[in-house]
């Protein structure tokens, strides 16, 4: 296994538990949904797996704690695509090549390994038509294609999407889960949504449930369904 | 606040090499007096109607500079004594001051216009990429580059702030009450929008590796001919100059 995540829990200060005893493994390459109602800590849920928050329990990337690596190794490893893309540009960038050739000059690679990963990252999203447009001119579907495309031109092992397909109409969300599943190298995907999207069929085929801070499952897409789990997490449909 | 425009040589000169113009504009200003401050504004002036936007430039000097031209000239020619007084229409005034405020006034006046001159023409990524390219550390570049490229955003949200306040009633076109409590409508959302931002932009920043290493790698190196180079150098020597002269003078 990949990542491992071990009794992983987390409160804020005088607060009852977000998220408490989540356990759980992911191949690398695997896909996994993480479902949620909103307000339930998705979002501090996807900074807590990627390392950002000091939670309790265990958080593993094959064998080494995700806490303990350096900036460049914990950059090349996990990247999250929040639910706000904008907030994820970095405004060093005038063009949108240049906004998602940010990561991987930050990682000090040669010239020709930052363009390659910059031109296959915009390519991956179809947004090689739109490389030299200014970032601040993106729409929000766009903005939200940029933020993927910055995340996967640091090609990380593990990627973190918090409600990725927010700002996409349903044609974009097919393409762009068309481009997850065709991904050319083994990255784990961690998908956090309000409940199952007609896009996950196919993409998807583990998926865990919170509620109420307590995690159920690893649930397969029928089991998921064929469980008598709180309505409220089942928001945006049936599947396919 | 970046504007496009024709190819000239001072855009195709490298951001540090407007940066040299710019310390060189910046150390004249305590040495010379104010005609020879006032030929250069002229100069700054012309220079930014080649560039395309001198009508811009004109008119953000006048909105910026007429109330501090008028305060000046106020404080200094009648309310602060200074040299024998004269005499302006029914009132006493000092010329020694009105000159000091002439001069405080062209200083100021120039010091701005480069200084807009330069963030005209210079988009703030391009300013990074060549601080980056000299090698200065990432974090120090951000910072120097970072209110820049803020503007623009800060100036969205406050645009969305103000069309959403709009939309409850409270309009920008009326009485100056109803202005003042739009003003007050805008501030502390905007505020307050850019205080919860900034952790989750340092994340996004840190996410991707900034700072992870102490030089960056740049998508499109920064080139530049040995002439330009040594244009700066001159440039900034010239800058030292004008503050080496200062100090022995005084």
């Amino acid at each position: 296994m990949a990542l491992n995540v071990s009794d992983l829990s987390f409160s804020w200060p005088g607060k009852p538990p977000l998220f408490r005893g989540l356990s759980f493994a992911l191949a690398p390459g695997e896909r996994l949904s993480i479902l949620a109602g909103n307000g339930m800590g998705k979002t501090t849920l996807a900074r807590g797996l990627a390392g950002f928050l000091t939670t309790e329990g265990g958080l593993y990337w094959q064998g080494e704690a995700l806490n303990s690596m350096s900036r460049a190794d914990h950059a090349r490893l996990v990247q999250i695509v929040g639910q706000r893309p904008h907030l994820q540009l970095s405004g060093r960038g005038y063009s949108l090549r240049e906004e998602v050739a940010f990561g991987p000059e930050n990682l000090g690679l040669p010239v020709a390994e930052i363009r390659a990963r910059t031109a296959e990252a915009l390519h991956f999203l179809n947004l090689t038509h739109l490389a030299e447009r200014d970032c601040r001119r993106l729409s929000g579907g766009e903005t939200q294609r940029a933020a993927l495309a910055g995340a996967l031109a640091m090609r990380p092992r593990l990627l973190i999407l918090d409600e990725p397909m927010t700002d996409l109409d349903a044609e974009s969300r097919d393409a762009l889960a068309g481009h997850l599943r065709s991904l050319p190298w083994e990255m784990a995907v961690i998908f956090l949504d309000i409940g199952w999207q007609s896009w996950m069929a196919g993409l998807v085929d583990r998926h865990l449930l919170l509620d109420q801070g307590e995690m159920h499952g690893p649930l397969t897409t029928e089991a998921l369904f064929a469980t008598p789990l709180p309505e409220r997490i089942f928001l945006a449909g049936q599947p396919a | 606040m970046y504007r496009p425009g024709p190819d000239t040589l001072w855009r195709r000169a490298s951001p540090l090499t407007r940066l040299a113009v710019l310390a060189v504009v910046a150390a004249m200003l305590p040495l010379w007096p104010a005609p020879v401050l006032l030929g250069a504004l002229c100069l700054a002036l012309a220079g930014a109607a080649g560039l395309g936007f001198g009508r811009a430039l004109g008119l953000r000097l006048l909105v910026l500079m007429s109330p501090v031209g008028l305060a000046l000239g106020l404080v200094h020619g009648f309310l602060i004594e200074r040299g024998p007084p004269g005499i302006c229409g029914p009132f006493a005034c000092y010329p020694e001051g009105l000159r000091y405020a002439l001069l405080v006034f062209s200083r100021l006046a120039l010091l701005l216009s480069v200084s807009l001159i330069f963030v005209m023409t210079t988009r703030p990524s391009d300013l990074a990429r060549a601080l980056d390219g000299a090698g200065v550390r990432p974090s120090v570049s951000y910072l120097l580059t970072a209110p820049l490229s803020l503007v623009e955003s800060v100036g969205q949200e406050a645009r969305q702030i103000r069309d959403s306040l709009q939309m409850r009633g409270l309009s920008a076109r009326s009485t100056l009450r109803e202005r003042f409590r739009m003003l007050a409508g805008m501030v502390n959302p905007l505020v307050r929008g850019l205080i919860t931002e900034a952790p989750i932009r340092a994340e996004a920043l840190e996410m991707r590796g900034f700072r992870a290493s102490p030089k960056r790698g740049l998508i499109d190196p920064v080139e530049e001919t040995a002439r330009e180079i040594w244009l700066r150098r001159g440039l900034l020597a010239l800058a030292l100059l004008q503050l080496g002269l200062l100090l022995l003078w005084r």
